[in-house]
């Protein structure tokens, strides 16, 4: 090899000490996700506080993983919870079974039920991996950024 | 002249024949006297089925023939139905027999029970016919008091008995099967055919069933015999038939005229008197509304079965519903659909829904709601409709409103841009016109 | 369940035709529809129901295309003829099958999220494989009010209503109840009943199952689970002794419905239910079902597990001068009775007995050839003799209404007015009066072939000397069969096994039992009661197995929860010889276990060697006892096996008349439907809950000073209770009727321990 090459060569590397870092300062910083990210389910409400969650069943019934479990129940004049007939009384997905392929999101004619944008799921016992209605009702507890751009950083 | 009074006997004597002593003396019940004494049953039958005698309810299906499906040693008793179910919009013929010459009708009814074996017959009347029921109850204790129908009709010791029943409302109990179950106590929905009336109608009993009209040709029939009614008319289109008229012609009415002798022009400009100042003939519906409508260039064809079946259209039951040009093509044709709506038994589903639909898309149409590609679907819905059906009535909703999108395009493509223009009164003032 | 008509392609004579281009063949006359079916191609449908009568072509769904025929015909109604070519799948038969389902998807609702049909709905389904892509329907659709409650059981739906007839004729066509209608026409057709009250009836749920829509579903089902989320487990009835072939879908370890399955060939119950027997499911839950094992022992109580409870149980059998008895109930198995057996042979042979009716009587006539409810069908004449069978037996009346409907004569002895009475011949007989009606009838009724002889078990047993009057004129009617009205769920399945129907009480009496064993058993709910009463004062400890808590397990020593029919594995014979394999749709509550378990661990503890399953239990039964020959779970499969028919006895005098002993009037009894503790246990049941009460004639009410809703003291010379008085001019004088199975009624304190005839005083309370 020439002398010539081995210039080339270090001037590549030289060439990396010039640009910034693509290191992510993860968990300071969280890894962003492209909007259709498929992380972390949520439970939607219409604008004027009732459930769209009307408790099909049809997510369940898409799901590959067989991880959510609706039991539903009658809306009543005294206690309303959703705008069609039936609500979700219960309504739990077990997320150690899902493999968040988004069935559930599809299957849902009243897009009640989204895939967003959160990852950070671990918990310490099996048992607090079943999410409940209340848990998927309410705004992702951590939450990450979406990412528009094609570089890493934000 | 062209009008006549063979079934309309009442016309030629005073407009009226309601006591029993003046449809006698017209010559009345001799025809079912001399049948009963003097033929064979069969005879009278056979005289039916040489007369080319057609139903003249809407359907046109020869009356002998269908009597002759009538088994002649049925084990179960045999029954006549009249079908007094005068619903057909537009068809007003059969009230007037009831009103002023029901002898002639109960004399029909009599005879054809004795052409067909039958002890009983059952007149059918539409529950809105109060007055004419009340005649109708009127002629039949005459009749009876005079001894015509009860225990010796049909000779000594041979019995025929009418029941006058009434309906409550539907038109639908105007087609055959509709009929009788509405006579047999349930709703009145029509049944699967076959099995068809001659073989299981009442009851589940052989059953001749005819309309008024038809049954009030008869007593002439055998009167002046078949020969005489089969050289009226041509050879398929026996006899007289009554036109009824309505609409914007001048005189409205009921005209008893030979078929084939005269024109649907002649009908309306002559006998009817045409229509009023500035306005001329835009559409009619010839034989009730459940048949296409026929335009301009159908005036010169005869009105006769063949010939309008030519044309395009059917007899049908002979009400002439006229339209002149004041009046939008698409908002008759919604009036129309609305009514078989309402009448829609419910019982098949492409009646029942069909219907609602069509009546759904003109209403559209004519409220200025309409997209262009409407009467395309209208058509496509009526398409669906068609032939896939239990009874006659959705196919004639679907007659007349696919006739007229065929035939008036332009006027409904109008429509479908810009909506039907206002309705024109109906009555106009007429300062100084003719009388 | 299928819609269509069974269809024999093997016998009988065949006519060919083409089919899709296919050569197929089947029976003349049979509609196209059901030719296919059998030939493998699917014709839709919606408002045909063979079952419920001939075809309607209403719905117009099936429409195919037939060579020489203008148009498209309705297949439904279309028989099959030789060499006709019929076209499913051409355009034409397409378009009007995508125009037909366009039509009936105008008006119906979006509500399949929200639809408890959804997942298992026919219109779905057909929507699926047979309608367009999509709908250019555009306007608003037509409304109604909803849901409604068509009754407490029967939600109605109108928007989602199709109009296809098949309630309205269930109503008006197989049940008879009249109550069904449509009001309105056209579009605005909705279903509603006569009256304008409740759908109330014997047999309402059925128009749940034959709804292809969701417009009717059913209440105690509402929202309660999606076709994903259950299994469905094929089983039978236990809460008559009919023994309808039924489905339990399960939930969560949890039965949650009970519909019926498919009959084929219509043999037994046509896939029909009753309400009973599709609501009792919720009875295992009831709050008064045992769920933990129980000690007493002097004075105090103590909840144990169920280990100790049966150690227990088997040392108050095994010890020494133990002298157990077992009574064994009528909804124990038939390898719970057997063990039973082994249990009280290996306890020094302990006398067994099981609560039921004496066989020996009636022995003439079960040797006779047993009928199906399908002959039934095609009977000439039905010859009902006593017994309530809208009641007791509800399916049956659905059949004989059904063979009325084909023409059949119904002739009828007894001395209860019930749903069939008014329906044919009735002979009314005042008690004691069967043989000698049935003998003035008999050559009326030998004149025909073929006749269907319906007996209850009960009134037979009560007036013996009419059994061999009847057997006699059985035997001289030509292919005549018999089909027994049993009053118990298995009584005909003990009876196999060689259980009598007594033996216990009078060795209690006599102060010879000391342990007694109740299996599935309440003496002191059944005839005998006062008797029984007394008994167990004389006995030592009790030791009861049971479902329900009662007046006998709060007296019992020793308390073990059992399983329900819906519970366990296990063998129930019906009422007329069918054997048919109970199979679980859930398992028991946490403290109880299957009975046979229970028993399987007692004989153990006995050193009695036995089979450990049930399975193997059958078995061995079957090789033990020949009544049971040639029976197994295989055998049995889905759809059951016919018993061998029992040996005729020979005749040994015990046909002579019984007169009840005392003053008064007599007393005749029945089960009503919905008055038996499985409706007083299913919340589902509780608005059509029928209570206990004493019909009487007007002129014994006015002798008795007693009128309409009284109460009345009666008393027997066994017992006596207090009942409201209902007076009814159907019914006749010298009688007295009462329902018997009511919880905490005591009708039964009134009836001696075999269920005779007994006399009843009555007085004002």
């Amino acid at each position: 090899m020439s002398v010539q090459d081995s210039i080339k060569g270090f001037g590549v590397t030289f060439k990396q000490f010039l640009k910034s870092p693509e290191t992510i300062d993860y968990p300071d910083q969280k890894t962003p996700v492209w909007p259709r990210f498929r992380g972390r389910h949520r439970l939607w409400l219409h604008d004027n506080g009732l459930e769209k969650c009307v408790g099909c069943s049809l997510c369940a019934a898409a799901c590959p993983a067989d991880c959510i479990r609706v039991v539903a129940e009658e809306n009543t004049a005294e206690n309303r919870v959703s705008a069609g007939e039936r609500y979700a009384k219960i309504y739990e997905i077990n997320m150690l079974r899902c493999i968040f392929c988004g069935y559930c999101e599809v299957a849902c004619p009243f897009d009640a039920i989204t895939l967003e944008a959160e990852y950070e799921l671990s918990e310490p016992s099996r048992i607090a991996e079943i999410y409940d209605k209340d848990m998927l009702l309410a705004p992702s507890p951590k939450p990450v950024p979406i990412r528009t751009e094609p570089s890493g950083r934000q | 002249m062209p009008i006549r009074n063979i079934v309309y006997r009442h016309l030629e004597h005073g407009g009226d024949l309601t006591a029993l002593s003046d449809y006698e003396a017209s010559g009345g019940w001799k025809a079912l006297e001399t049948a009963t004494a003097h033929m064979e049953r069969d005879d009278v039958l056979y005289a039916l089925h040489r007369s080319v005698l057609r139903g003249r309810g809407g359907a046109g299906f020869p009356m002998g023939r269908k009597a002759s499906f009538i088994p002649k040693d049925a084990e179960k008793p045999v029954y006549v139905v009249c079908n007094a179910d005068e619903s057909e919009p537009g068809t007003f013929k059969d009230r007037a027999i009831m009103e002023h010459n029901p002898f002639q009708l109960l004399e029909g009814i009599a005879l054809a029970g004795y052409a067909i074996r039958s002890r009983h017959g059952y007149i059918y009347i539409r529950g809105e016919y109060e007055h004419q029921a009340r005649a109708l109850d009127r002629a039949l204790e005459a009749a009876y008091s005079a001894g015509h129908l009860g225990p010796d009709a049909h000779g000594p010791g041979e019995p025929f008995d009418i029941t006058l029943h009434r309906g409550a409302g539907a038109y639908i109990c105007g087609e055959e099967t509709g009929l009788l179950e509405s006579l047999e106590g349930k709703r009145g929905q029509p049944r699967l055919k076959p099995p068809f009336p001659a073989v299981a109608g009442l009851w589940e009993s052989p059953t001749l069933i005819n309309n008024v009209e038809t049954l009030a040709s008869v007593p002439p029939i055998i009167e002046h015999g078949a020969d005489w009614w089969a050289q009226m008319g041509t050879e398929k289109s026996t006899g007289v038939k009554i036109f009824s008229v309505s609409g914007h012609v001048m005189r409205p009415g009921n005209y008893e005229i030979v078929l084939h002798d005269t024109s649907l022009r002649e009908l309306i400009y002559d006998i009817c008197g045409g229509f009023r100042p500035g306005r001329d003939f835009k559409a009619c519906w010839v034989g009730g509304s459940s048949v296409p409508v026929l335009t301009k260039e159908h005036l010169d064809v005869a009105l006769d079965y063949e010939s309008l079946q030519a044309a395009g259209t059917f007899l049908g039951s002979a009400g002439c519903i006229v339209m002149d040009d004041s009046e939008c093509i698409v908002r008759a044709t919604l009036r129309l659909a609305e009514f078989y709506r309402h009448e829609s038994c419910g019982k098949c589903s492409p009646c029942r829904e069909g219907t609602m639909w069509m009546v759904k898309l003109l209403d559209r149409l004519v409220n200025g709601e309409g997209r262009p590609e409407d009467v395309d679907l209208l058509l496509k819905v009526s398409g669906r409709i068609q032939g896939r059906v239990l009874c006659a009535l959705a196919d004639g909703a679907v007659a007349p409103i696919a006739s007229a999108v065929h035939l008036f395009p332009d006027e409904f493509a109008e429509v479908a841009r810009n909506g039907s223009p206002p309705p024109t009164p109906m009555i106009e003032s007429t300062a100084g016109a003719a009388a | 369940m299928t819609d269509y008509a069974p269809v024999d392609l093997e016998r009988g004579e065949q006519v060919e035709f083409d089919l899709n281009g296919r050569r197929v063949h089947a029976p003349p006359g049979t509609m196209l529809v059901d030719a296919a079916h059998a030939n493998g191609v699917e014709i839709p449908i919606f408002c045909y129901e063979p079952r419920i009568g001939p075809p309607l072509g209403a719905c117009r769904m099936c429409l195919v295309e037939v060579e020489g025929m203008r148009g498209l015909q309705t297949a439904c109604s279309t028989p099959v003829s030789q060499d006709m070519v019929v076209h499913t799948k051409s355009d034409l038969a397409v378009d009007g099958q995508d125009g037909v389902l366009e039509l009936i998807l105008a008006n119906h609702p979006l509500d399949c999220p929200v639809c408890d049909k959804g997942g298992e709905c026919p219109l779905q389904d057909r929507t699926f494989r047979f309608g367009p892509g999509d709908s250019r329907f555009l306007e608003h659709k037509r409304h109604f009010p909803k849901p409604l409650d068509l009754s407490s059981l029967i939600a109605l739906d109108r928007e989602r209503c199709i109009s296809c007839f098949r309630c309205v004729r269930f109503s008006q066509e197989v049940a008879e109840d009249g109550l069904l209608t449509f009001q309105e026409r056209g579009g605005d057709s909705e279903i509603t009943t006569f009256t304008g009250g409740a759908y109330e009836g014997r047999f309402t749920g059925n128009i749940v199952d034959i709804c292809p829509v969701g417009a009717l579903t059913s209440i105690p089902y509402r929202f309660v689970a999606r076709p994903w989320d259950v299994t469905n487990t094929e089983s039978v009835c236990g809460t008559c002794p009919v023994g309808c072939n039924v489905e339990l879908t399960t939930r969560e370890g949890r039965v949650q419905r009970v519909s019926g399955r498919e009959d084929p060939n219509w043999i037994h119950e046509e896939g029909w239910l009753c309400d009973k027997c599709r609501y009792a499911f919720p009875a295992a839950w009831s709050p008064d079902r045992l769920t933990t094992p129980l000690i007493r022992d002097g004075g105090t109580t103590r909840e144990v597990s169920i280990e100790e409870a049966v150690a227990a149980a088997s040392v108050l059998l095994a010890r020494e001068n133990a002298r157990p008895g077992i009574v064994v109930g009528p909804e124990a198995t038939v390898e719970e009775g057997f063990l039973a057996q082994k249990i009280a042979a290996a306890s020094g042979d302990a006398p067994i007995q099981q609560l039921g009716i004496p066989a020996a009587t009636l022995a003439p006539i079960r040797a006779l050839p047993p009928a199906e409810l399908a002959d039934l069908d095609g009977a000439p004449l039905i010859v009902e003799v006593g017994g309530d069978p809208a009641n007791q037996q509800a399916i049956v009346e659905l059949r004989i209404r059904k063979a009325l409907r084909h023409g059949a004569r119904l002739v009828m002895v007894g001395s209860r007015p019930h749903a069939l009475t008014g329906l044919g011949e009735w002979h009314e007989t005042a008690p004691g009066q069967i043989a000698e009606t049935v003998g003035r009838l008999a050559d009326d009724i030998k004149g025909t072939e073929g006749v269907i002889f319906v007996w209850d078990e009960q009134s037979l047993a009560q007036e013996p000397d009419a059994v061999p009057v009847l057997a006699e004129l059985m035997a001289e009617v030509e292919n005549a069969k018999q089909l027994e009205l049993g009053a118990h769920i298995n009584g005909a399945g003990l009876r196999a096994l060689g259980l009598p129907a007594d033996g216990v009480l009078e060795a209690a009496e006599a102060g010879d039992i000391g342990t007694l064993v109740c299996l599935l058993a309440d003496p002191l709910s059944a005839p005998g009661a006062s008797r029984w009463d007394a008994a167990l004062g004389k006995t030592g400890p009790l030791v009861v197995i049971a479902t329900h808590a009662s007046e006998l397990t709060d007296a019992a020593n020793v308390v073990i929860p059992a399983s329900m029919a819906t519970e366990h594995e296990g063998t129930l014979v019906s009422m007329n010889g069918r054997a048919q394999r109970l199979r679980p749709g859930q398992e028991p509550p946490d403290g109880a276990a299957p009975g046979w378990q229970i028993l399987v661990a007692i004989a153990h503890r006995l050193h009695t060697d036995v089979a450990r399953s049930p399975s193997t239990i059958l078995r061995t039964a079957v090789t033990e006892r020949s009544a049971l020959t040639g029976l197994s779970y295989k055998e049995m499969g889905r759809l059951g096996m016919r018993l061998r028919r029992p040996s005729p006895a020979s005749a040994n005098g015990a046909h002579a008349p019984r007169e009840p002993a005392g003053e008064g009037l007599r007393l005749v009894t029945t089960r009503r439907i919905f008055g038996d503790g499985f409706a007083a246990r299913s919340d589902a049941l509780e608005h059509v809950r029928q209570p206990a009460d004493v019909v009487i004639s007007p002129a014994e009410a006015s002798r008795l000073g007693l009128e309409d809703g009284d109460r009345a003291r009666l008393v027997s010379e066994h017992g006596e209770c207090v009942l409201p008085v209902r007076v009814s001019e159907a019914h006749q004088d010298g009688v007295a009727f009462a329902a018997v199975g009511v919880p905490g009624a005591g009708v039964e304190r009134l009836l001696p321990a075999d269920d005779g005839p007994v006399r009843v005083q009555l007085s004002r309370a």
